[in-house]
């Protein structure tokens, strides 16, 4: 845990990124249960279809759940000060996620040193899913 | 269509208490590998008071009441039309197992794109503890389908 030394990064330089191996229909049922958002879109195949979607797609926020693992297994959650994402696409089932981010600065906040990484999701085929960043305590 | 009366209106707040069940599930559905979201023990021995919640389980409170989805369904909102696009949490204070944590809320801001076809708003929330301590606030940006039947 940690492996990253976050503290001493530089602009440019690499979160160590994560792949997400699949989104099955067992991780967004089990998501559903433990987020509490039950919105059939999300479980029910013939709800989606109805919608005009093709399957069922993937919570949001379970996407930026994973993201914040990949923050969270290299930076100290009380460094991580902000954490935000725009949704850009939809997550199908089955689709494979890589999560990655980049220093893009490090500048003064207040009285705190801080990074600021910009944050990307994209899956097997490279498109984008989700785009984000976080601000990083290094003080 | 959304009124843009409804800035500002106040959801009515919801208090959550935070069990350590909910935290151990939900770091299963996120695959958390880090002990310290789903092993008192190891949690303590690494000097946090109890488990700790991670950086999106606050929104658990956003689905645990009627609260923002009622708040819209009063409005004659169709549910089934609005997509989460953005969302944003700004961190003060750790939150932890046995924490009770109350949630206010509202839209402060709507605005559209496409000659109206897709209306937005952003939603506003701030999360007290027990001790009144802000530990988070957050803003999630909804879109309403307005073209869609």
């Amino acid at each position: 845990m940690n492996k990253w030394d976050y503290k001493s990064a530089k602009v440019g330089d690499s979160l160590p990124s994560m792949k997400i191996k699949s989104i099955s229909q067992n991780s967004l049922a089990l998501y559903a249960k433990a987020s509490g958002d039950r919105n059939p879109l999300h479980i029910d195949y013939n709800y989606a279809k109805k919608l005009g979607f093709d399957d069922t797609i993937a919570h949001g926020m379970l996407i930026m759940a994973y993201l914040g693992r990949t923050l969270t297994e290299n930076i100290e959650q009380n460094n991580i000060l902000e954490y935000g994402v725009k949704f850009s696409s939809i997550v199908n089932n089955g689709d494979v996620l890589l999560c990655t981010g980049i220093v893009s600065e490090i500048k003064k906040n207040n009285s705190q040193n801080v990074l600021k990484i910009e944050l990307k999701v994209t899956n097997q085929h490279g498109d984008k899913k989700i785009i984000g960043y976080t601000i990083v305590n290094i003080s | 269509m959304l009124n843009r009366s409804l800035i500002n209106k106040k959801c009515q707040p919801i208090s959550f208490r935070i069990k350590e069940e909910r935290l151990i599930l939900f770091a299963k559905a996120t695959g958390q590998t880090d002990p310290i979201y789903f092993d008192e023990n190891k949690a303590r021995a690494k000097g946090y008071s109890a488990l700790i919640a991670p950086p999106t389980f606050l929104t658990v409170l956003d689905n645990e009441k009627d609260n923002l989805f009622h708040y819209l369904s009063n409005l004659s909102i169709d549910l089934s039309k609005i997509l989460h696009v953005g969302q944003i949490y700004k961190y003060y204070k750790p939150v932890f197992s046995g924490d009770v944590i109350t949630m206010e809320g509202q839209i402060v801001n709507i605005f559209d794109k496409n000659n109206g076809a897709l209306q937005f708003f952003d939603f506003e929330s701030k999360y007290s503890n027990q001790k009144s301590t802000v530990v988070a606030e957050s803003l999630s940006t909804m879109v309403i389908r307005m073209n869609y039947e």
